[in-house]
């Protein structure tokens, strides 16, 4: 036991917390829409750079959603974009030329323009599960229609599956994936473009293996590379028990 | 990391100055012979279990007359003349930490699990304060609030009504807190130091402090709660042993009641997760801490065993795959155990405290992905069967794909509400020091009041059994959904896997939803 004094400095700051992997996650939080209830006005609301997050925005997605500047409510877009694709998808998708295939720039339209809100009402959080539901289920009603082969359309759910779980459980470890891997992802929106403009072309099944290919490749060693930089202790957290696997 | 604080400054009775701290306690095993043993002193045996908790950062606080006793025991103690400069000394050392800080009474009788419990488990917490049960001795009154917050703590000047336990001293300040904590305990030093201030008027016949008017510990406790910092009341487990001594008897009986008293089995009982679902709590908890024993005497760790569940998972989706009979009731036995497994991590990094960052991830995913392995299995199993004219008559992979997008929805629907945007919960309001009486005794329900009515509900239904389990079933969770899967393919067919988890699923999601919608509208 030792008496030497310990250094008696400026007080320390509380720690930032690592919420700013997304482009304009630091925006204002509009006041202005609250479904419900309003929250007391002047109450700091923070912490929704997570909510953000689960919404994997691609490019496209978050130049559209810089246009409004974070002044449009994200709810009501999302809940219309998933009335509107199943409608879409009800219509006879399987027809090369059917509607369906335009569904992913209603959906991007709609959801789009509010991805830059805060997502500071009291339902946004709602917004996320909506976009995967929309998501999920077009590659697979599509997948399906146009004869995609079903092993397949598993296959890569099952790879969406694994990068919008590890978003979720790795942000909860307080680590969180590198920037570049939303955009390199190609976003909800990316995704369902791509399907939905090979539907056009009628190469529907190389493109469902080429982005379960591509993804589960970058989703995979993504994660693996970073936790493997984490444990071996280039992170900056020092608080990591080494277990070696 | 941690820095301990320990404060000396209870006296042992006597002529002499000895602090309580140096009185001599029981070498670990010895019972009877404690004259042949090198002697111990209550205050070492502390230091050693901070020792075995990687706590190397300490401060010892005593006064001048007590000094030498503890340097002669090899001990380097700051000297402080009253609990004024005491205070003022925790408010420097606060200050400065880098580090949450915990406060312990030199003269403190713990039992090593206790311990863990407030330096390791609560060091996340703005505050923690250990409680006991009330049964006088050294230690002051608190009232612990129903969501287990401090609200109201005693000392010789400050009352509590209707106290609920008893703080024998310890105390653990987060990382965040410690400047807040730095300026408690300075406002309670300069309090001590304006006379007629904080008139002692209760000094109990059995006071801690010794010859002092007050103890520095007792006084910080209630300078935080009356500060509003959120105090958590951390009770102690009743057969571990949390008090403070000042005779060689009293630490005699106090270290062979905290030696007497099975760890083992209080550290087992608290890995298994309180609050799991029905399936997982009658049908894998009931045994898994047999297995929990198992893998911490061969020394594996929790990772280890997340990876052979995960094994154990594509075994029985290897064994979906065949199609055959024999194959999915081989398969339904091995992916119980895989669940089995699965429960068996989380307790093993519990009980044996190997948290890590990643532990946690490589479970949760791992859970996730044992669940739709299997899914693939049995699809691919109704195909094969398909083909050779066995169980099953058709493709299925349809109800797979549904099966997968409705549970990852459900998962999206839950992280997302549990990271809905909140405002932070403000601290209580603060209170003044000055004031001997409780200043929250009629505030005691106030919590309970201010709920909305889904949680008003939801709370005065939970006593309830058979509601209780229930709720919990009724959302399907995944030891329900293990289950789920095991049974309908041992019995049954894939297709009747995918739709019990469909329609159940489908409902169950409605259930939450609905919940979850009316809580962030109302709460």
């Amino acid at each position: 036991m030792t008496a030497t004094d310990p250094p008696a400095e400026a007080p320390k700051t509380t720690t930032p917390s690592a919420g700013t992997a997304l482009p304009d996650a630091t925006a204002r939080p509009t006041a202005t829409y609250q479904a419900g209830r309003p929250f007391a006005p002047g109450t700091p609301i923070t912490g929704t750079a997570r909510l953000r997050a689960y919404r994997d925005d691609g490019p496209i997605c978050v130049a559209l959603g810089t246009l409004p500047r974070g002044h449009l409510p994200p709810l009501p877009g999302a809940l219309v974009a998933l009335a509107v694709s199943a409608v879409l998808l009800a219509t006879g998708v399987g027809e090369q030329h059917s509607l369906a295939l335009f569904a992913p720039v209603a959906v991007l339209l709609l959801t789009g323009l509010a991805s830059g809100h805060a997502h500071t009402g009291r339902l946004d959080w709602l917004v996320p599960p909506t976009i995967r539901a929309i998501e999920y289920g077009y590659l697979a009603v599509l997948g399906f229609a146009q004869s995609v082969p079903a092993p397949l359309i598993f296959v890569l759910l099952g790879v969406l599956a694994f990068h919008h779980y590890d978003t979720v459980y790795r942000t909860r470890q307080g680590f969180w994936p590198a920037d570049w891997l939303f955009p390199a992802g190609l976003g909800w929106e990316g995704r369902m473009l791509v399907v939905a403009l090979f539907g056009l072309s009628g190469f529907l099944p190389f493109a469902y293996a080429a982005l379960a290919a591509y993804l589960g490749v970058l989703f995979a060693c993504e994660s693996v590379l970073s936790w493997t930089w984490l444990v071996r202790g280039g992170g900056v957290m020092d608080d990591l028990e080494e277990e070696g696997t | 990391m941690t820095l301990a604080v320990i404060i000396a400054t209870g006296r042992a009775p006597g002529p002499d100055p000895i602090p309580a701290a140096a009185v001599p306690v029981p070498p670990p095993g010895a019972s009877g012979d404690a004259s042949e043993s090198p002697s111990r002193s209550v205050l070492s045996r502390l230091l050693g279990q901070l020792d075995r908790l990687g706590v190397a950062e300490r401060r010892l606080i005593t006064r001048p007359d007590l000094a030498p006793p503890l340097r002669k025991d090899g001990h380097d103690p700051v000297e402080c003349e009253d609990t004024a400069a005491d205070l003022r000394e925790i408010s420097r050392l606060a200050y400065g930490a880098r580090t949450s800080v915990v406060l312990l009474p030199g003269d403190l009788v713990i039992s090593d699990e206790q311990l863990a419990r407030l330096v390791l488990d609560a060091a996340e917490q703005p505050a923690t304060a250990v409680t006991v049960r009330r049964v006088g001795g050294r230690a002051r009154p608190v009232r612990a609030d129903a969501a287990g917050r401090v609200a109201a703590a005693g000392s010789a000047f400050h009352r509590v009504s209707a106290p609920t336990a008893d703080s024998p001293g310890p105390l653990h300040i987060g990382e965040q807190r410690t400047v807040q904590a730095a300026g408690v305990a300075d406002d309670l030093a300069g309090l001590l130091e304006l006379p007629g201030a904080l008139p002692p008027s209760m000094a109990l016949p059995a006071s801690p402090a010794g010859d002092d008017d007050y103890d520095a510990l007792e006084l910080m406790l209630v300078g935080l709660v009356r500060a509003g910092m959120p105090v958590t009341a951390q009770a102690a487990v009743p057969e571990l042993v949390c008090r403070r001594v000042a005779t060689p008897e009293e630490a005699r009986a106090a270290v062979e009641a905290a030696e007497r008293a099975n760890e083992r089995r209080v550290r087992l009982r608290a890995a298994v997760k309180g609050n799991d679902g029905w399936f997982a709590t009658y049908a894998v908890s009931s045994w898994s801490p047999l297995l929990v024993r198992l893998a911490a005497w061969f020394g594996l760790t929790p990772n280890k065993v997340t990876l052979a569940s995960a094994g154990l998972a594509a075994l029985a989706a290897f064994w979906f795959g065949n199609g055959t009979r024999s194959g999915m009731v081989t398969g339904a036995v091995v992916f119980y155990f895989a669940f089995v497994l699965d429960c068996v991590d989380g307790q093993l990094a519990r009980y044996t405290r190997q948290y890590s960052r990643l532990g946690a991830w490589l479970d949760s995913m791992f859970d996730r992905a044992k669940e739709y392995v299997v899914f693939a299995g049995l699809a691919v199993g109704a195909s094969a069967a398909a083909l050779g004219g066995g169980l099953h008559v058709a493709n299925v992979w349809a109800l797979a794909v549904a099966a997968l997008i409705l549970q990852t929805v459900r998962h999206m629907i839950d992280f997302s509400f549990r990271d809905r945007p909140r405002p932070p919960a403000p601290d209580a309001p603060a209170a003044p020091l000055t004031v001997a009486d409780d200043p929250n005794a009629a505030a005691g329900t106030s919590g309970a009041a201010s709920a909305g009515t889904v949680e008003r509900l939801s709370r005065a239904t939970a006593g309830i059994p058979a509601v209780h389990w229930a709720k919990k079933i009724i959302v399907l969770p995944i030891g329900e959904r293990f289950a789920v899967i095991s049974l309908t393919a041992a019995l049954g067919n894939a297709r009747l896997t995918f739709a019990v988890l469909l329609v159940w699923g489908w409902i169950a999601g409605c259930y939450s939803l609905t919940g979850r919608v009316m809580r962030a509208l109302h709460g």
